[in-house]
């Protein structure tokens, strides 16, 4: 898939553990790990939201288009 | 879901019909053993195909004999019926039996699936593929049938759209529990 989940980036950044990151935001550690292997097919608004919210960052900094 | 009386009403009936689609491959093989055995009690009785009669499909059937049928008593005898015709009527009941029980016992494991809440996935969906198979197959063996006499021969053609359209609703249904198994996916891999 062309679109790249850069959520590893922005957790080493803010220094935060995906755990803690699942915790906040109210998804299961297996859909984390889904998350950030690029496995996922869709991410829902509330999601993105929750994650900008506690990463203080925008969307285009977890969500990257990349041209194949 | 786990208290869905019809359900288990189906899940225990075609329990059942498994039982007897064993009973019956019993009994076809038994009375085939001793039509054999005793191949001198029966010789003079009289074989005839059945003759099955479709609503929804057309249905043939001839007999001749190599002689005029004044010059032969009783052409049609079990006695007079040859070895390989009889032998392979019979694998061919034993291999209808084992059709039907196999889709029976797919479409138990489906309900077992309905049962645990796993309806749609992927090995439903191959399931009811499956399913309309063995009934095209069942179709296929079941349309012509064949008596060779010494003396002469009898035929039967069936082409029956009863059957045709189970087939085709199994088909139909695979591809809905495929697409019901996509949908499942996605649903699941949105975060």
């Amino acid at each position: 898939m062309p679109i790249i989940v850069n959520l590893d980036k922005m957790l080493v950044k803010r220094g935060m553990k995906s755990k803690e990151l699942a915790e906040i935001i109210g998804i299961t550690t297996a859909n984390m790990s889904i998350l950030k292997s690029g496995k996922a097919r869709a991410i829902r608004f509330s999601t993105l939201e929750a994650i900008c919210k506690a990463l203080d960052c925008q969307p285009s900094d977890i969500l990257e288009y990349i041209k194949e | 879901m786990t208290k869905n009386t019809l359900l288990n009403i189906a899940i225990l009936f075609s329990r059942l019909l498994k039982g007897l689609f064993i009973l019956g491959l019993l009994v076809l093989s038994g009375l085939f053993i001793y039509v054999q055995v005793n191949s001198k009690d029966y010789e003079n009785r009289e074989v005839k195909l059945s003759e099955s009669k479709s609503i929804f499909g057309f249905y043939l059937s001839g007999s001749s004999t190599n002689h005029s049928i004044d010059e032969i008593a009783a052409p049609y005898t079990l006695g007079k019926l040859k070895t390989v015709s009889l032998y392979l009527n019979y694998f061919k009941g034993i291999i209808v039996l084992v059709l039907v029980y196999m889709a029976t016992n797919a479409f138990e494991k489906i309900m077992l699936s309905v049962k645990s809440l796993k309806t749609f996935n992927s090995s439903n969906s191959r399931l009811f593929r499956k399913i309309g198979i063995y009934i095209i197959i069942v179709i296929l063996l079941t349309s012509y049938s064949v008596l060779r006499f010494e003396d002469g021969i009898q035929t039967k053609m069936v082409i029956d759209f009863v059957p045709l359209t189970y087939a085709l609703l199994a088909f139909i249904l695979a591809q809905i529990f495929k697409e019901g198994s996509i949908l499942k996916q996605e649903n699941e891999l949105t975060i």
